[in-house]
């Protein structure tokens, strides 16, 4: 279990090192099209009619693969009083509990994410010609990431409980 | 739907379930218990519908607007400015936090942001002029939520989305609560400053003096006359109007104040990215929760229930407020609005709420729990820049606190605190 847990912790470090690069690399292009729609509108007289398009979409990734970043950091907004306040075997059932939550959710989210995003191989942006199986696949992606450091969380409580029972 | 559904929602939350999944879960939960679990497939679609919306993208854009103006060195300015303006008077850097707070709020949308910036420079500055450190804090924690009553607001953004209200609109409507709220603790800690004999500057500024830092923050401060006039005038649309706002914050920070360096960038768009995604991917979820609000009719029982507690609408605004300050105290101001505007609204507004009347009480209730403890963030931040502890600091508020509410009260029961300016504007 340990080396599962392990193995998990390399993959997820992995997956949250690069959604971070890429959520940089989005807020850029989001700032560079938005701002070439409004030079173009105003200065130009002349519509893009992509930049919008274009917008929405990166935003679409950015939300997540930037959450998928905030997710192994542990920042996504959460009232986390009864995690922290007990202690031991208690605090312990909590947080594994909130990971399965998160789990199950994240199950039902990725399964009818994938199902969506493939659906959406036949079906192209507007302005442009590209299968929205791109812009939609960020919600399984994301789903799919999340489950994974669901899984994460909650062996650590699993090993972790293991080690102190040890140790005593 | 069954409207248990709410019940696991804020069970979930209250377990310690970020709120993000517990929006999904609780749905998910509904589904299932109905037996429609063919219902399932809709909520991926949701949650992506719900981000798939250009009105959105002004949220990211002002996160970064924000940081490159932060780091571009320009809060030096604006503080500079602000002695100038109050720093003679008694309690001079407390008033100059509070002033510069007010300042920072037009260019920054986030209360976290204004204390992370205003906290590091002006928290030591205040304690060598010989405050003590709990209550710089607590004066930068107090003067902070400005930033998100004053426009840009993301916490406004979010509630115009939410609830289809105009983003320009409830902008204009946060201008007069938030100088209110500005003026108000300038109030108080000025009876503190001769309660507890705070430091002054030995002078008042002179006239070239005062010229000299009015020049320096011109530049900084035609932010907000960029973003306010370009929405409220109708030229640009908000997300316009923050995209604008990062060309202008990269310029000045490059050229003007030259503080801004090419190395800053990465991280700046890094830090950027990850801030406004968890802020984006809850507003997805939220899609999928308010459809599943619309099939439990909750608002609408809602709305049949307010009637029965009482027939007064000052007694259900004041209870409504008793309830956002509680929910304000545990959970961040973004998705309260989210969770509490689509349940609420619709019931109030049948009640005869000006729909943009509501948007101000919710937005300002809600950010004042940014600085309420058990979890409010910008006592975390203020807490981390200065190693006071939150509870020291929520004590040291107690006066400061006592303007937050007493401005609340006023936005609810003198709805043309809010509506005046957007009336004028010809906003509504």
């Amino acid at each position: 279990m340990r080396r599962l847990l392990q193995s998990l912790k390399v993959l997820n470090t992995g997956i949250a090192k690069s959604a971070l690069m890429a959520s940089g690399l989005l807020v850029v292009v989001i700032s560079i099209v938005v701002a070439a729609g409004v030079f173009w509108r105003y200065v130009l007289n002349d519509s893009l009619s992509w930049t919008e398009e274009v917008a929405r979409y990166s935003m679409i990734w950015l939300a997540c693969l930037g959450s998928l970043v905030a997710m192994h950091r542990r920042q996504h907004v959460a009232i986390d009083i009864l995690p922290k306040k007990f202690r031991g075997i208690s605090g312990r059932i909590i947080r594994i509990l909130v990971a399965l939550v998160v789990i199950l959710t994240c199950g039902v989210m990725s399964y009818f994410g994938w199902l969506l995003a493939w659906n959406a191989w036949g079906q192209t942006a507007s302005s442009f010609v590209m299968p929205l199986f791109f812009t939609t696949a960020a919600i399984p992606v994301a789903t799919s990431g999340f489950l994974l450091m669901g899984f994460e969380q909650a062996l650590e409580e699993f090993c972790s409980d293991f080690s102190e029972e040890n140790a005593l | 739907m069954t409207p248990a559904f709410g019940l696991v929602l804020l069970l979930l939350i209250a377990l310690g379930v970020p709120v993000v999944f517990a929006l999904l879960a609780g749905p998910i939960f509904g589904f299932i218990y109905d037996g429609k679990e063919i219902f399932l497939q809709t909520l991926p679609r949701r949650l992506y519908a719900g981000m798939d919306q250009f009105p959105l993208l002004a949220i990211p854009l002002f996160i970064l607007a924000g940081n490159l103006m932060n780091t571009g060195g320009i809060t030096t300015q604006l503080v500079d400015f602000a002695k100038v303006l109050v720093g003679h008077l008694r309690g001079g850097l407390a008033q100059v936090n509070i002033v510069s707070s007010l300042l920072f709020a037009g260019l920054s949308g986030s209360a976290v942001a204004d204390t992370s910036a205003l906290g590091s420079m002006l928290v030591p500055a205040m304690e060598k002029n010989g405050y003590t450190k709990k209550f710089a804090v607590a004066v930068t924690a107090a003067s902070s939520i400005i930033g998100p009553i004053i426009p840009p607001s993301i916490i406004m953004i979010v509630y115009a989305y939410v609830m289809n209200v105009s983003v320009a609109a409830l902008f204009a409507a946060g201008i007069v609560p938030g100088v209110l709220m500005a003026l108000g603790l300038m109030i108080v800690t000025s009876f503190l400053g001769k309660q507890r004999n705070f430091p002054k500057a030995e002078r008042r500024a002179t006239l070239k003096e005062g010229s000299i830092a009015f020049r320096d923050a011109f530049v900084p401060l035609m932010t907000p006359v960029i973003i306010l006039g370009g929405i409220i005038s109708g030229v640009f649309t908000p997300t316009e109007a923050a995209g604008s706002t990062v060309i202008y914050a990269l310029l000045v920070g490059f050229f003007y104040t030259r503080s801004l360096k090419l190395s800053d960038l990465p991280s700046l768009f890094a830090s950027t990215g990850v801030t406004s995604a968890s802020i984006l991917i809850v507003v997805g979820a939220a899609a999928g929760f308010g459809y599943a609000m619309t099939l439990s009719q909750l608002p609408a029982r809602v709305a049949e229930f307010l009637p029965t507690i009482t027939t007064n609408l000052f007694l259900i605004l004041l209870l409504v407020n008793l309830l956002l300050l509680a929910t304000g105290m545990f959970l961040d101001s973004g998705p309260a609005i989210i969770i509490l505007a689509p349940l609420l609204g619709p019931a109030l507004i049948k009640l005869g709420v000006d729909p943009l009347h509501l948007a101000a009480i919710m937005s300002i209730n809600l950010t004042i729990g940014l600085a309420t403890p058990p979890l409010g963030l910008v006592l975390f931040v203020g807490s981390s820049i200065s190693g006071v502890s939150v509870a020291t600091i929520a004590r040291e508020m107690i006066p400061y606190y006592i303007v937050h509410f007493a401005v609340i009260l006023a936005v609810t029961f003198i709805p043309a605190l809010s509506l005046t300016v957007p009336r004028l504007l010809g906003l509504i």
